[in-house]
């Protein structure tokens, strides 16, 4: 009776067998393993949406749209007053710029009604020709809700750089440098200023 | 027995699981935030590049007016510059316009003895009511200038500075439209390339000054027919000097492993008059 209680007992025992040491050790390793992907995955994850909160997708294209116009206005080029000159206004602005060997007076203007900006091309030899016929638009910045432009120029009485809301120099100089403001549909804001190297 | 090891056995299959999940949950993660990153990527690059190329453009000024010599040769000019601000650095190159004709200057004659080019055209440029030319592209404006034409004579054309040519830097092109015949304009340049044949080396001869320019080449390689008295003309108008004034910097900017634009900046008494980007 005893030893068949011992019997059992030890049949029991066999079925219910703890883990050994290296099966132990094997699933701390995958887990810790698993727990350091999670984590590493986290961190970064975190890392990467701290980077983009600023930064909306919305803000971003039309931080990129706004690099293409940046570029005209840096290669922005000065030419005999006749020809084309830089002149704008706070919703309106163009310029004489070299698209590869071509020159041409590019005009960017806000259309308040359609929420965007249009861009249109104009050749220097149209303009000599006053050959123009409505030049073709096309939409450069969109879900734009307010698009201002200032110009940075010399005050000559104080001597001090001034932002000022128009610029027609006739020929004179290009502005120091052009500032966006612009509120986008969603109504991020966005401030960007081009130093013209030129002028 | 059985039944236990296919307890234990679930354990791996759990793992896996969990692995594949958090595997697809980054994947998707990536996916949405790469884009995101690569503009945001792309911008920050843009601003580095652009103040990379004004560094250069500020770096070139102050080179240039530590140099010491009268003179400016192939050499100071081809010779690439390169310079390290922390991360970011840039490299550049130089061209004088004076090695290039001045199209508002340049008489009828010496356009027509452009490639490409006949009297009549030379004509038209000299009279187009573009004149003077801001910017050499203005000759595709003109009637009669192609672009087969234009494209032939773009690297030797220019509208900056007086009209004078650098002997020292002038391209062979250059030298027969001046009205040089072919043999001294190879002569030229050969003795700028000094012995090993090559211009812009440590070999190469220079003019020191203009007055010396026929002296220099009577000794070296000697002056036939016309060719003095055409230089003597030259000289005395003040059309052929050994030093340039109107340069154009060829800069490329770095980041660590890679090209991050490449800028052509045109100075005029240490302003800028042109900058273009690629």
């Amino acid at each position: 009776m005893e030893s068949d209680l011992k019997d059992l007992n030890k049949r029991r025992m066999r079925g219910k067998r703890g883990f050994s040491l290296i099966e132990v050790v094997m699933v701390a390793t995958i887990s810790a393993f698993v727990a350091l992907g999670i984590g590493s995955v986290f961190v970064s994850g975190m890392k990467i949406w701290q980077r983009a909160r600023g930064i909306s997708f919305e803000k971003n294209n039309l931080l990129l749209d706004l690099e293409g116009i940046s570029r005209r206005l840096r290669q922005t080029v000065s030419l005999r007053p006749d020809k084309i000159y830089f002149s704008g206004k706070s919703d309106e602005m163009s310029f004489p710029s070299l698209a590869g060997d071509n020159l041409i007076k590019y005009t960017y203007k806000f259309k308040p009604e359609e929420k965007a900006v249009f861009c249109s091309e104009v050749t220097l030899k149209e303009v000599l020709e006053d050959d123009l016929q409505e030049p073709l638009e096309t939409k450069v910045l969109a879900s734009v809700e307010s698009f201002v432009i200032s110009y940075l120029c010399l005050d000559i009485k104080t001597m001090e750089y001034v932002w000022t809301s128009s610029w027609d120099s006739a020929g004179a100089d290009a502005p120091k440098a052009v500032k966006f403001e612009i509120i986008s549909s969603s109504g991020s804001s966005i401030t960007k200023i081009i130093y013209l190297p030129i002028s | 027995m059985k039944e236990n090891h296919n307890i234990r056995g679930s354990l791996l299959v759990a793992v896996i699981w969990a692995l594949v999940i958090f595997g697809i949950l980054g994947a998707g993660l990536f996916s949405i935030t790469s884009s995101w990153l690569r503009t945001a990527k792309f911008l920050e690059e843009r601003v580095e590049s652009e103040f990379s190329a004004r560094a250069a453009f500020n770096y070139a000024l102050a080179q240039i007016n530590n140099d010491e010599t009268v003179y400016d040769t192939l050499k100071e000019f081809r010779e690439v510059k390169e310079k390290t601000l922390g991360l970011a650095g840039f490299s550049y190159t130089v061209t004088d316009e004076e090695s290039k004709l001045n199209i508002n200057t340049a008489s009828r004659e010496c356009l027509a003895r452009l490639q490409g080019l006949d009297s009549d055209t030379a004509q038209k440029i000299r009279e187009s009511t573009l004149r003077p030319y801001d910017l050499k592209e203005e000759l595709l404006f003109v009637d009669g200038v192609n672009r087969e034409a234009y494209d032939n004579i773009k690297d030797c054309i220019t509208t900056q500075g007086s009209g004078a040519v650098n002997i020292n830097t002038v391209s062979f092109p250059v030298m027969v439209a001046l009205g040089l015949s072919q043999e001294l304009a190879e002569r030229i340049v050969q003795y700028r390339a000094g012995a090993d044949g090559i211009e812009g080396d440590e070999d190469d001869g220079c003019f020191e000054n203009p007055s010396s320019v026929i002296e220099t080449l009577k000794d070296v390689t000697g002056l036939y027919g016309q060719d003095e008295s055409i230089l003597k003309v030259l000289i005395s108008q003040g059309k052929l000097v050994v030093s340039s004034e109107y340069l154009t910097l060829e800069i490329t900017t770095k980041m660590p492993g890679r090209e991050t634009g490449e800028y052509f900046v045109t100075l005029d008494n240490g302003r800028i008059k042109q900058w273009r980007e690629l």
